[in-house]
């Protein structure tokens, strides 16, 4: 009864030191998922992108509506008609309500030997922590640098740097929101601090 | 008091049933990962693992970082059939090893000699109603643990990124900012709270004793006052209200946490009935 009982407990402590070794082989050796904070114009290196947050600049509602009545490209709610059915889907933010508009201006270089095709708003967004935001492709495809662009697919020459102008459309910024950029390894975070400024 | 306590902890833990239950629990939650898609997850996470170098970029074919609570149990909600057995039957799987307990004394007459080793009529009660409610809230948290200890076996710990959109925590739930800011210690609260839940619902067991001397049927009573809010909330207030819904904690929505609150709440009131009962019992 007693081997039995030694047996048990010996079978039990081994099952719990290999379980415990487990997980610290893979917190160890797993790609980490360790968040990095980083400032507003600090360079994040990559394995491939070389990228730094230039600039961040906050429109309100009625300060982005003169901005963009000063321009010639138009109100995005404009360019939809008005009986299109898709144009909530195309915003994803109301324009009757309050809100704010982000531009971040990133420089990005392929520090990668070759060239390379990256999607603007994929490589990296602006997030809460309980917010996903999607980039809006209407202001970002015609307010770049270089003017309207077609597409917001890039091809960037092996060490060519480029220049990006990207913005978020969102109703609701009472979280903190944050410039993000993951891969395997790798969370990268710059706190966009709307609310200190 | 001490005593008696001793005694129905052993026959609560030290039991077959018990242990049959834990194991149970824990065969869930392993099939949860080995027997679902998410074990593909775990193995491409291992290979990338392996072959992580500059350049390699793809988990789950996207960019994205997963850490242990992505492959954690509640987090598969009811997507996973695993998941969803467990939510099914834990008030039962939490009922059998102890819950007919009080119904078995009185009908063996041991509910007599127990007393006499207490100083007072009230120390049994009060002690089955501790242990009766520890020992359910534990069979219902076993499978909750030890899915989070295999999750921590394929994926290491962090701080889950809402980006990515591979958690089931969205913004309604509650302590949703605390499971993106702080997840060891939303965890505790998770494990708290169905510790606390299914306590509960297992207590019912001992009022339900009053009226009911068949085990079977008392061991049931914890499910169906579970499985018939499903239909009761479902009709008032949807079916997120449900016990059975919130009790992944993930479910839990702040809009409808009070509704839950209050559910638990009667059932805690029914649970205190136990103690009014006591003049009236047998001896």
């Amino acid at each position: 009864m007693k081997i039995r009982k030694i047996i048990v407990y010996l079978c039990v402590f081994a099952a719990a030191a290999s379980i415990f070794t487990r997980i610290i082989y893979v917190n160890k050796v797993y790609p980490s998922v360790k968040i990095h904070n980083y400032n507003i114009g600090d360079t994040v290196n990559t394995d491939e992108y070389q990228i730094c947050l230039d600039s961040v600049k906050v429109y309100e509602k009625a300060e982005w509506e003169n901005y963009i009545d000063s321009t010639q490209i138009g109100r995005e709610r404009d360019s939809y008609k008005a009986d299109d059915k898709d144009a909530a889907l195309k915003m994803r933010y109301n324009p009757d309500e309050d809100y704010k508009v982000i531009e971040t201006e990133l420089l990005v270089k392929n520090i990668s030997g070759e060239r390379k095709t990256a999607v603007m708003g994929q490589l990296c967004s602006v997030n809460g922590i309980m917010q996903k935001m999607m980039m809006n492709y209407y202001y970002t495809r015609r307010l770049q640098p270089e003017g309207k662009i077609d597409s917001i697919v890039r091809t960037i020459e092996a060490g060519e740097t480029q220049k990006w102008k990207c913005y978020y459309v969102v109703n609701n910024t009472d979280e903190e929101l944050f410039f993000e950029y993951i891969k395997v390894g790798q969370i990268n975070r710059i706190s966009l601090n709307l609310h200190k400024s | 008091m001490k005593e008696i306590f001793k005694i129905e902890c052993m026959r609560a833990f030290r039991n077959k049933k018990f242990l049959l239950m834990a194991l149970a629990g824990c065969l869930i939650a392993l099939l949860d990962l080995v027997g679902t898609s998410w074990l593909g997850g775990a193995i491409d996470l291992a290979q990338c693992a392996e072959k992580i170098e500059p350049g390699y970029t793809n988990v789950f074919e996207s960019n994205a970082v997963v850490t242990s609570l992505y492959f954690w149990m509640p987090n598969h909600g009811d997507v996973s059939k695993y998941y969803y057995v467990y939510k099914v039957l834990i008030p039962v799987m939490a009922a059998i090893p102890y819950g007919s307990s009080y119904v078995e004394d009185k009908r063996s007459g041991l509910i007599n000699q127990l007393i006499l080793r207490c100083k007072n009529k009230k120390d049994y009660y009060i002690t089955k109603f501790i242990v009766t409610f520890i020992n359910g809230g534990t069979i219902a948290a076993i499978p909750i643990v030890a899915s989070l200890i295999i999750s921590m076996c394929v994926a290491p710990w962090g701080i889950p990124v809402y980006s990515v959109s591979f958690y089931s925590v969205g913004k309604r739930a509650v302590f949703a900012e605390l499971f993106y800011k702080h997840p060891e210690l939303y965890v505790i609260i998770y494990i708290i709270y169905v510790f606390i839940l299914f306590g509960l619902l297992n207590c019912l067991c001992l009022t339900v004793g009053f009226f009911e001397e068949n085990k079977y049927a008392v061991i049931l009573v914890p499910f169906l006052v579970y499985y018939g809010s499903s239909f009761i909330m479902k009709y008032l207030f949807g079916s997120t209200a449900s016990l059975m819904t919130t009790s992944g904690m993930m479910l839990l929505y702040k809009d409808i946490a009070v509704y839950v609150a209050v559910q638990i709440f009667i059932v805690f009131v029914v649970d205190l009935l136990f103690f009014m009962k006591i003049k009236k019992d047998v001896i």
